[in-house]
């Protein structure tokens, strides 16, 4: 080891780490600037830090045992339906009050003439105008480009679901749309459709046949999840897309 | 295992985000991907019995590294006891799973070299390096001065590099 006298062992791995005060990491900085066997035995330690998150990173996607799961799973306390109204509520209030000048929505209506309802079902038969894999990134970039609209891409990611595809709809009523696919280790699937508000301000739930879809809009954005789930799945999952959407 | 203690859906959410982390920790940490199960297995049925002692939900992360830890060490000292040794073959397998083909021989270094240092070493080099923590949230965590931490990952660094067989630059 021959570090300049002034910087200790401790002092270049707190410089590798961000940890030092400027002053600090300019004076070290200025060091390898000056001194060869210093820079190289900075770069040769960030190089076996990059290392370790390289090759332990990626086992964070390993898909999760089912078993787990379900442990977890059994040991939620159960939900009295007034909980569940009241959590319902909740999620209602929150994005029909995120809408500016909303007015009304309306709660647990299976309506029969629904526009973005069957807008959102005939776009999983049609044609995609383009589809990616790609993660968060693409899909905020698809989202900027396709919609113009001020919303970041739901991240699903603590209920288990990652983003897989990001499909784009063209001609649809008033424009493009933009339907993400998130799929879960254990295979089940979660599709979240957004396009440009429709009018109306509101927040619905229903069920067409095994799938479960949660609609809602307000007066900027217009969104439907589709899943194979619980209701109180669907309202978490709902309520995480929300909130990740406009956080 | 039967838990019957039932828990709020915040804790039970916070518990289940944290799972895939976890179990990159326990594979990291132990260098090797079935025993890390196992751990994980036995960390989410102790969080789950021991829930009430998670005194602040912001520091889950921490509280459950801090079960499998004690955990670890127990199934350390057990082997210790019983003679067992870690198999390099099973660390080459696990490698083998995670790693892009063409670093691969860099990557097995790494992960022997992982496997053969202390605990200590091996937790301070993954908290900063893998789980991204800063110096006091580590010193937080393992309950140590900021002292500690500096020296001991300074120390770390170093014998990773002797472990992989580097000779240090500046000799």
């Amino acid at each position: 080891m021959t570090n300049p006298s002034f910087i200790s062992d401790e002092d270049l791995h707190a410089y590798i780490d961000g940890e030092l005060d400027s002053a600090r990491a300019d004076l070290i900085s200025a060091a390898a600037a000056r001194d060869n066997v210093l820079a190289a035995r900075i770069a040769s330690y960030r190089a076996d830090k990059e290392r370790i998150a390289r090759v332990y990173g990626p086992l964070v996607h390993k898909p999760l045992p089912t078993a787990w799961l379900n442990t977890i799973e059994r040991a939620r306390r159960p939900r009295t339906p007034l909980m569940q109204r009241r959590g319902l509520l909740a999620i209602a209030a929150s994005a029909a009050l995120a809408a500016v000048g909303a007015t009304s929505y309306r709660y647990f209506a299976a309506p029969n003439a629904d526009a973005i309802l069957d807008e959102a079902l005939a776009a999983q038969t049609n044609a995609t105008l383009s589809t990616s894999v790609g993660g968060p990134e693409v899909a905020e970039q698809t989202l900027a480009s396709t919609l113009e609209l001020p919303v970041k891409a739901p991240d699903l990611s603590r209920l288990g679901y990652k983003l897989a595809r990001v499909n784009v709809y063209a001609n649809v009523v008033n424009g493009n749309a933009v339907k993400l696919d998130y799929t879960s280790a254990d295979n089940r699937t979660v599709g979240v459709y957004i396009r440009k508000s429709l009018g109306d301000v509101r927040f619905d739930m229903l069920k067409r046949g095994p799938t479960r879809i949660c609609v809602w809009q307000d007066d900027v954005v217009g969104t439907v999840i589709m899943g194979d789930m619980s209701a109180g799945e669907m309202l978490r999952v709902a309520s995480l897309a929300y909130s990740s959407m406009s956080g | 295992m039967s838990i019957k203690t039932r828990h709020s859906d915040e804790f039970i959410e916070a518990l289940t985000a944290q799972l895939a982390g976890l179990r990159r920790y326990a594979t990291a940490l132990s260098g090797n991907a079935t025993e890390a199960d196992d751990l994980v297995q036995s960390c989410i049925e102790r969080a789950l019995l021991q829930a009430e002692q998670l005194q602040e939900m912001n520091r889950f992360g921490g509280w459950l590294r801090s079960i499998l830890h004690n955990l670890f060490i127990d199934e350390m000292r057990r082997r210790q006891r019983q003679g067992v040794s870690v198999d390099l073959a099973d660390v080459e397998n696990h490698v083998a799973v995670i790693s892009p083909a063409h670093d691969h021989a860099a990557e097995i270094d790494l992960e022997r070299a992982m496997t053969s240092l202390s605990f200590e070493h091996r937790q301070i080099l993954l908290l900063v390096g893998l789980e991204g923590l800063n110096y006091r949230e580590v010193a937080d965590e393992l309950s140590v001065p900021m002292g500690t931490v500096m020296s001991r990952l300074a120390r770390a660094r170093e014998r990773l590099r002797a472990a992989m067989g580097r000779e240090d630059v500046s000799s």
